[in-house]
This record gives structure tokens, sequence and C-alpha cells, in this order.
């Protein structure tokens, strides 16, 4: 019982400290001054070096989805369906997430490791003490990274999973060939069936980045910490960006209704 | 600290998403017409059957748009308004009498609207509504369709049971009629694997939509139809369903079916009926005839079963399509045709047989018939091989395609060159039917008395003509 | 540097207090540094040395009590004058703290990167000036985890004095260094005293060592001072804890 007590008042202190740390980077965001070079720095860390992964993973998805459901599809004579299956999986449902929880695994835990690396050996210190604002220094400027990494990275994936889809359909026995499957694939699809999914990141970037920045940059306890923020950065940021997607796939319909 | 070569690569990284993404609007605005010209056409909708805003609009089949807004009927009893955008090059095909109607892409596709392409008076649609029908509902199909499909099964179970008292009492009474036997024994044996047939194909169908209510069910956009679906065929096992049920089920389905190109499946059901009643009479007969049995009596028991069994090929062949109807719209459609033997000689003008035959040959009457003593027609030995040899240049497309024997008389007054001219092609069909194993349904048989048609360059002729065309 | 001691001071400390969840590290602590001046912070290991000069720079914030820094109180001063306060100071950590995602020639440039306008000419002149002085002049472009502990402290030295900062604050300066470097250490810090004025704080275990440069010693045991003078004052102390830290000058 008392442990339970225990979970939720550190759940809602965790809350509330990451709320006000949230509120913080939001507004140093748009405060001078900017970390322009530092930002390029990060966006060369999150953003760049994810090319290879999202690429690789959101083609690999695509080939995926497109031999299940072709095998579903098959037994209705739907096989024209494929094409619009994948590229509405890619573009309006899955694509965001999965991009974001790629993200949370490889950026999100090395912002965890990094930050609390250099908390724990004194390094955030002496940047204050060589009268620099840590804060902006090294949170505004990762997540201002995740804000901009992140839509560009989910259409990356969007479009290699579509191009997935699309080199399986050319080779699968009764698959459709590339013109058809480019137009079946985007015909059916509405502006707002692309544009607020691929604009949601933007939250998913804040989140990840935040989240992140927040374990690493209070973490405590010397190496341990480190790991633990780490692992925490990739768990809580993920979890938070599936929550955050129930929430905005509703007001996304909301403001776009259909 | 930050190289050069960083910064350039991460604004390679932003350029390239941003016109990645840039690409993605482009290419969904473009099918969205968002870019082209196009115009606007409107059309109403009791029920929009799940259409929305954004789902293609087809005209003629072929993409041409999307549907723009859909305005939700004030008041009920009134319809909805869609709103449909066209692509500019459509505008001379889209006339004021164009027809809208809900389809669907595949079984359990995305469901689109389709323009049917206007006729050529009439003036061109600018803003107009169209006329639109409604939807057609596969839930009813299916209902009918498994309930046709038990009829026919309860018919066949009837005629083959006559067929079977039929040949047990004609075995027991007249056993020095072996030949007889010997010549209805494989008739009996197609009907039983025409019905076998049958059953394969309602089980298929029930094997098939079961299916849809499991896994695969999921994907069904409507999973009350999936519900639907089970209950009937659940029903249509156990019910026996007679023969006038049958009729009756046929006839309410006769209307929605044949919008939907579905052959006319009640005329062969209403045969087979007529055929059960037809064995009784023969059976009737035949046993009133008793001990005193002729040859006369054993060949109409003969041909009353060759009868039977045509018309149990048209039933496979017209379940085998429903079946196909409930899986791949459009069997028939492909097919182009439907029975070659209810073709009236006007509508047999029109068609291709006359107007384009793959293959034509004429075959003169000399040595080719012989009557038979009830007046009737038969191919001589020397008339088949007659036949066999003009075979030689159709065979290359049998079996798939379908043949039409033309019949010719010259003898006698109008209605005497009818009758005869009908008799000759018949003698010619059963030959072929039972010597070549084509279906029936791709068999036809044509009396044209003594005027073969204008383009073929004959005036006149005796005999018979063997015409092929290929179906598509 | 009694006539020194009239102007402002450097350093200020008025009954400061600290505590770290319930344990009082620093507790009623006062002493005053004046401009020019080198003071030595003595005491035993865990005694709050640290502490207090992180208390000054304003990397923490005292319970109780002010701190002033070239006249300006630390703890309610705004970001960005606290950041004008410390470009003036240069603080060199126990675990020197270097980036460790950049080189050494990196880390002695970054402040003057940041907070000068110096073109990188200047700037390498400066940093190879630096380094020169700490003995590394070879090892500017190792990074931060290829040098020794006795290594990573010059370095951290080197940059602490990059932007000639008035007050220099210096946590251990001789720690992990054989007599001769950290000898070098001290001359270096004295010719920053005689030439430029620099005000001193250092922490550090060498008294011997560190009457090289100090003027004033104060010793901190348990988080009070128990002694503040001259290197004679304190071997002349009441206290016994006092009197053995001085006698070890002489060992
Ligand atoms: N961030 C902190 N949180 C909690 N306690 C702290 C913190 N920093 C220091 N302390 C405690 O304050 C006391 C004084 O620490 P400090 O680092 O000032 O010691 P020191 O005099 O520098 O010792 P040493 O000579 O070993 O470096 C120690 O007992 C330490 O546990
Ligand atoms: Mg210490």
């Amino acid at each position: 019982m008392k442990t339970i007590i225990g979970w939720v008042v550190s759940f809602f202190r965790f809350a509330g400290e990451l709320g006000v740390f949230a509120s913080r980077a939001f507004r140093d965001l748009f405060r001078r001054p900017f970390e322009i070079g530092e930002t390029v720095d990060q966006i060369f860390e999150a953003g760049l070096r994810s090319v290879p992964l999202i690429a690789l993973s959101g083609f690999a998805f695509g080939v995926v989805l497109s031999l299940q459901t072709r095998s579903s599809m098959e037994q209705f004579g739907a096989e024209s369906m494929v094409p619009q299956a994948i590229s509405f999986g890619m573009f309006k449902d899955i694509g965001a997430v999965i991009t974001s929880l790629l993200v949370a695994g490889r950026v999100g835990a090395g912002i965890g490791a990094q930050l609390a690396g250099m908390r724990v050996t004194e390094q955030i210190d002496a940047l204050e003490a060589l009268a620099v604002d840590s804060f902006k220094y090294l949170v505004v400027t990762r997540i201002t990274a995740c804000v901009i990494a992140l839509p560009l990275l989910t259409t990356l994936l969007d479009f290699s999973g579509v191009m997935g889809g699309m080199i399986s359909e050319m080779i699968v026995p009764g698959g459709m060939p590339a013109e058809l499957y480019w137009r079946d694939a985007f015909a059916p699809m509405g502006w707002s069936d692309y544009v607020p999914s691929i604009l949601k990141t933007v939250v998913f970037g804040f989140i990840i980045g935040t989240v992140s920045c927040y374990l690493g940059y209070t973490a405590t306890q010397g190496a341990t910490g480190v790991g633990r923020a780490s692992t925490r950065s990739v768990v809580y940021s993920s979890l938070l960006v599936i929550l955050s997607d129930v929430i905005l796939v509703k007001l996304i319909f909301f403001w776009f209704p259909e | 600290m930050r190289s050069f070569s960083k910064k350039f690569w991460v604004g390679v990284f932003i350029v390239g998403g941003l016109l990645l993404f840039t690409v993605g609007l482009y290419v969904i605005g473009s099918y969205n017409q968002v870019f082209g010209g196009h115009f606007e056409v409107y059309t109403d909708f009791v029920s929009v059957d799940t259409l929305t805003k954004g789902a293609r609009v087809r005209v003629s089949g072929m993409d041409a748009g999307q549907i723009g807004a859909i305005d939700v009927p004030r008041n009920a009893g009134n319809k909805f308004h869609l709103h449909l955008k066209v692509d500019e090059k459509f505008r001379q095909l889209v006339r004021e009498d164009s027809v809208t109607t809900i389809d669907t892409a595949g079984m359990v596709g995305a469901k689109y609207v389709d323009i049917k392409m206007g006729s050529a008076n009439s003036p061109l649609c600018n803003g107009c509504t169209l006329p639109s029908q409604a939807p057609f509902d596969m839930t009813a199909l299916m209902k009918q369709g498994s309930g046709l499909v038990t009829s026919v099964q309860s018919t066949i179970d009837d005629v083959h049971k006559h067929v079977d008292a039929a040949i047990d009492n004609y075995s027991s009474i007249a056993s020095n009629v072996n030949g007889v036997i010997g010549q209805v024994r494989p008739n009996v044996q197609k009907i039983t694997s025409n019905a076998a047939q049958l059953t394969g194909n309602a089980n298929a169908i029930a094997v098939g939509l079961r299916h849809g209510q499991g896994t695969a069910g999921k994907l069904l956009t409507d999973e009350e139809m999936a519900e639907n679906v089970a209950k009937t065929i659940a029903n249509a096992n156990q019910t026996s369903a007679n023969a006038v049920q049958a009729s009756q089920n046929v006839d309410s389905m006769i209307s929605s079916i044949q919008q939907n190109d579905l052959p006319d499946v009640h005329a062969t059901v209403a045969n087979a009926k007529d055929m059960s009643g037809q064995l009784d009479q023969a059976v009737g007969t035949f046993l009133a005839a008793g001990k005193n049995s002729n040859e006369t009596t054993a060949e109409a028991l003969h041909n009353t079963i060759q009868q039977a069994n045509q018309a149990m090929g048209n039933l496979a062949d017209d379940t085998e399509a429903v079946k196909h109807n409930f899986f791949l719209r459009g069997f028939f459609h492909r097919r182009g045709f439907f029975n070659l033997s209810d073709i009236s000689r006007n509508q047999y003008a029109g068609t291709d047989f006359v107007k384009k035959p793959t293959v034509r040959v004429w075959i003169p009457d000399t040595g080719l018939f012989t009557m038979k003593p009830d007046g009737t027609l038969e191919l001589t030995d020397q008339g088949q091989n007659i036949v066999n040899q003009n075979m030689s240049d159709l065979v290359p497309y049998l079996p798939h395609n379908p043949v039409m024997v033309e019949g010719y008389s010259e003898t006698g007054l109008p209605d005497q060159q009818y009758l005869v001219s009908r008799q000759k092609a018949l003698a010619v069909r059963t030959y072929l039917q039972s010597h070549f194993h084509l279906n029936s349904k791709l068999l036809g048989i044509m009396p044209m008395g003594n005027h073969p048609p204008q383009n073929t360059g004959k005036s006149e002729w005796s005999g018979v003509s063997l015409v092929l065309i290929k179906s598509r | 540097m009694s006539e020194r001691g009239n102007a402002q001071p450097a350093v200020l400390l008025d009954h400061v207090s600290k505590t770290f969840e319930k344990r009082k590290v620093l507790e009623d602590v006062s002493f005053q540094v004046g401009s020019g001046e080198a003071f030595g912070l003595l005491g035993r290991s865990g005694a709050g040395k640290s502490v207090t000069l992180k208390l000054i720079i304003g990397l923490l914030k005292p319970d109780q009590g002010k701190i002033l820094v070239l006249g300006q109180e630390m703890q309610t001063l705004a970001r960005d004058k606290l950041g004008e306060v410390r470009k003036k100071i240069g603080f060199l950590f126990q675990d020197a703290a270097l980036f460790d995602s950049i080189s050494v020639y990196e880390n002695v440039a970054f402040p003057l990167r940041r907070h000068t306008g110096k073109s990188d000419a200047e700037i390498k002149d400066i940093v190879q000036q630096r380094l020169d002085d700490v003995g590394l002049s070879k090892e500017g472009r190792k990074m931060p985890s290829e040098l020794s502990g006795g290594m990573r402290k010059r370095a951290g030295l080197a940059r602490a004095l990059a932007l000639e900062p008035e007050v220099v604050l210096v946590d251990e300066p001789s720690s992990g260094l054989d007599h001769i470097t950290a000898g070098e250490i001290y001359d270096l810090l004295l010719e920053m005293k005689q030439k430029r004025h620099v005000t001193l704080i250092a922490v550090t275990h060498d008294v011997a060592g560190a009457r090289k440069f100090a003027d004033k010693f104060a010793v901190l045991n348990r988080g009070r001072i128990v002694e503040c003078g001259s290197f004679q004052e304190l071997e002349e102390s009441d206290d016994p804890v006092v009197r053995n830290l001085a006698a070890g000058a002489e060992t």
C-alpha cells in the first residue's frame, strides 16, 4: 500500500517537474541567444545520422506490409487495395509513431546518456562557470533538433515504406506494376491524410527531446545514473509519444473530419 | 569546431526532407485535381453506402476524379447531395442522361461513384444533377443466390430420383432393349456429375462466405453483412425449398440481377422444373405402355433424358456463374453472351456471328441426313465424316468459344423451310455435342430458312453452316 | 597587502550557511579576500571547501548569508548579469570537468570563441600560450579522455585562465601532480598575481606549496571557519587541527 502511494506521489512529481522543464524549454525556444551552431550539430546527430536507420526500417516495413496485406486481401479478390493499404498505413497511421519510436530509441537514449554523463562529471557546471546558459546550450538545441528532424525523418520513412511496398509488389507473383501501384497508393489520399500526420511529429519531437533532456539534465548518482537516464529516456519518451498520439489523432480528426 | 561539411549535410538533410514533403504534397494534390482543370457535377443518393469525401469518381470505369463534398440532407426523405469533381478531359462524356451508381472495387474494395457515359445527343452536363441508380445490394443478392442454389439442388434431386425410377422401371419391364439402356446410362451419369458440380458450387459459396465471417471478415466493411450472409447460408442449408419456391425466388432475383448481368437463371430453373414433370410423364407413359413397350417409348425416354441432361448442363453453368458473381463480379461481362439457344433471328442478325464471324464453313446437305421413323433428321455416317472434315477449321478455337449451327432449307413454303432448317441444325448440333463434347451453352442452333446473311455473298443455301466467334 | 585590504574586497562571504538535505555542510562562514590578494583554503576532506568555491561562483545558492564577488551579490543577480560576472571569474573544478566531446585545444578555445570576437588566428595564439603555460603545448589535439589525471587538471586550469579573469578560483590545482610540475603551477599562479593583480582563492592540501603564493589562509573544519590569518597565525593557533594542518607543511 505504502509503495503504491509512493509510486503515485513520485509519478505526479515527475509529471510536474517534467511540465516545468518543458515549459521552460518552450519559452527559451524563442529567446535569444539562439545557439545556432550547436543546433546544427544536434540536427546532424539526431537527424542526419538517423537517415540510414529510418530509410531501411521504412523500406523493410513497406515490404512486410505489402506481403501481409496482399495475402489477406487476395482471399477477397481485393488485391487492388494493397497499395492503398500501404500508403494509408505508412502516411496516415503508423509511420509517424514508428519513426518516433525509432528516434526515441536512437536519439533519446543518446541524449539521456550524454547529458547525464555531463551532469555527473560536472561538465554542465563547467558550462555555467564559463558563463554559458547550459539549458539553452544543451537542452534547447537538442529539443529544437528533434522538433526539426522528426517531421523530415517521418516523411522519409513514409516514402521508404511506400517504395518498399512498390518493389515488393513488383517482385511477388501476381503483384502490380510500379505505375499502377504508385497511382493506387496516392490517388485515394488527400492532403488531410498527409499533412497533419507528418506535422504532428513536431509534437513527438518535442516530447522525445524534452523527456530525454530532462532525464539527462537532472541525472544524479554517477555512472548508475547515466545508464538509468538513458534507458528511462527511451521508455518514457516512447510511452508519452504513444499516449500523445492517441490524443493527437482525436484532435486531428476533430479538425479534419474525414 | 563546426566543420563546413557538417553544415552542408545538415542543409542537405533539411532541404531534401522538405523537398520530399513537397513532392508528396504535389503528387497527392495532382491526383486530387487541385492543380489541373476539372468541372463539377452533382448527383443524389438515398444512401451513400460508406462513400466519403475524397472517394474516387470514375467515368465508365476510368479514374476521373473524386467526391468534392457530400451535403447531408436537411430532412428525412431527402437525399444526400454529392459534389463530383471530374477531370476536364471527360467533359464530352458526361451528359445529362449519364447515370451514376455506387460501385465497389473488388468484393470489399473501396466504394466509388461510377458515371456511365452519356448518349451523344444528350446535352453536356454543366453543373447539372445526374440521375442516379440506387446502390446494388450485395447482401440481398447473396441471400437470393443461396436460396436459388438450394432450390436448384432439390430440383436436381427430384430429377435424379425420377430418372433413377424411370431406368429401374424400364430395365425391370423391358430388359430386352439393352441398347437403349446403354444409351441412357451415360446421360444419367452426366446428370449426376452435373448435380455433384452444383452441390460443389453451393458448398463453395457457403465456405467462401463462412470464411468471410472469420479472420478475413475483419476486412469486410460491414460486419452486419458478414453476419447476414452466414445466417443466410445456415438457413439455406436447412431449407429444402421446392421448385415452386425456386421460381418465386428467382422471380424476385431477376429484377436485381438483370442490371448486373447475371444470366437468365429463371428460365433454366423453370426448365429443370418442367423436366421433372416431363420425366414423370415419360415414366407414366412408359409404364402405361407396359410390356408392349416398343422402340418409340424407349426413344422418347432417351430424348427426355437427353434434354434433362442439357438443362442440367445449363443449370451447372448458371450456378457456376452465380458463384463467380459473388467473388469476381463480371464473369458474364467477360463472356458477353448468354444462352445461345435463346436468341431470336432478329437478335442473331445483330451478333458477331453474322457481323464478324471468326470462322464460317458451309456444308451442302447432299448425303448429309437421313430421316428417322419419327420424321426427325439424323446425320448419316457419311454426313458425320463431312461434318468432321469441316470442323477442322473450328477445332483450334474449341472448346471455349461459342459455335452456332445455322440450318438452311430451300424446299417448300417459309414455314416448312423454317422447320426443316431447324431439324438440320438440331441434328448437327446433337452430333457435335456428343462427338466433340461441347458445352451445350456454347453451342446454338439457328433456323435460317433459305436466307443466308447478306454479307456472306450467298443468296440461297441448302444444308448447314457452322459459325464460330472468339469470345473476349 | 594590508593597504589593499581597505579597498572593497573582491570576494566576500557574510555569515553563509549551506545545507544539503538536512546535512549542514557550511555553517556561518564569513571571510573576505581583497582585490589582488591570494587566499588559501585549507581543511580536511569533506570539510566543505569545494562547496564554498561553488557558492562563490554561484553554482550553488546559500541558505543563509550573502556572497559578494566584485561587488555583486551573486545569488540575486539576473542571468545575464551573472554571466557578466562569471566571465571575470576563472574556475578550476576539482575533477577538471573538461568537455569530453571536444579536444583539449577546443576546450581552452571554448570561452574565447563564445565571449570574445577574436579571429581564429588570435584565438590560436592565445590557446597556444595558455597550453604552454601549463606545460601542455603538444597535447592540444588530444581528446580529454586521452590525458592523464594531472594533465587533465592542467588543461582545466588553462581553460579557466583563458579569458584572463580578475578572480581565479582553483580547487586543488596541484592534486595528482608531482612536486616539480606542481611547483611550476604555483609559479604560474604567483606570476599571475604579481603581474596582473589577480585575486586568487585556492583550495589545497599542499600547505607548503601554497605558502609560495598565498598571503592568507582560512581553515575549514566541519563546515566552520576555525582559523583565518597568515601562515604564522595558523602555526600559533589554539586549535590542534589547525596546528596539525600547518605542521604538515614542515614535513
Ligand atoms: N551536491 C551535493 N549534494 C549533497 N551533498 C553534497 C553535495 N556536494 C557536497 N556535499 C557534501 O558536502 C560535504 C562537503 O563536500 P565538499 O566537496 O565541499 O568537500 P571538500 O572539502 O571539497 O572535500 P575534498 O577535500 O575531499 O574535496 C561533503 O560531506 C559532501 O558529502
Ligand atoms: Mg573538494
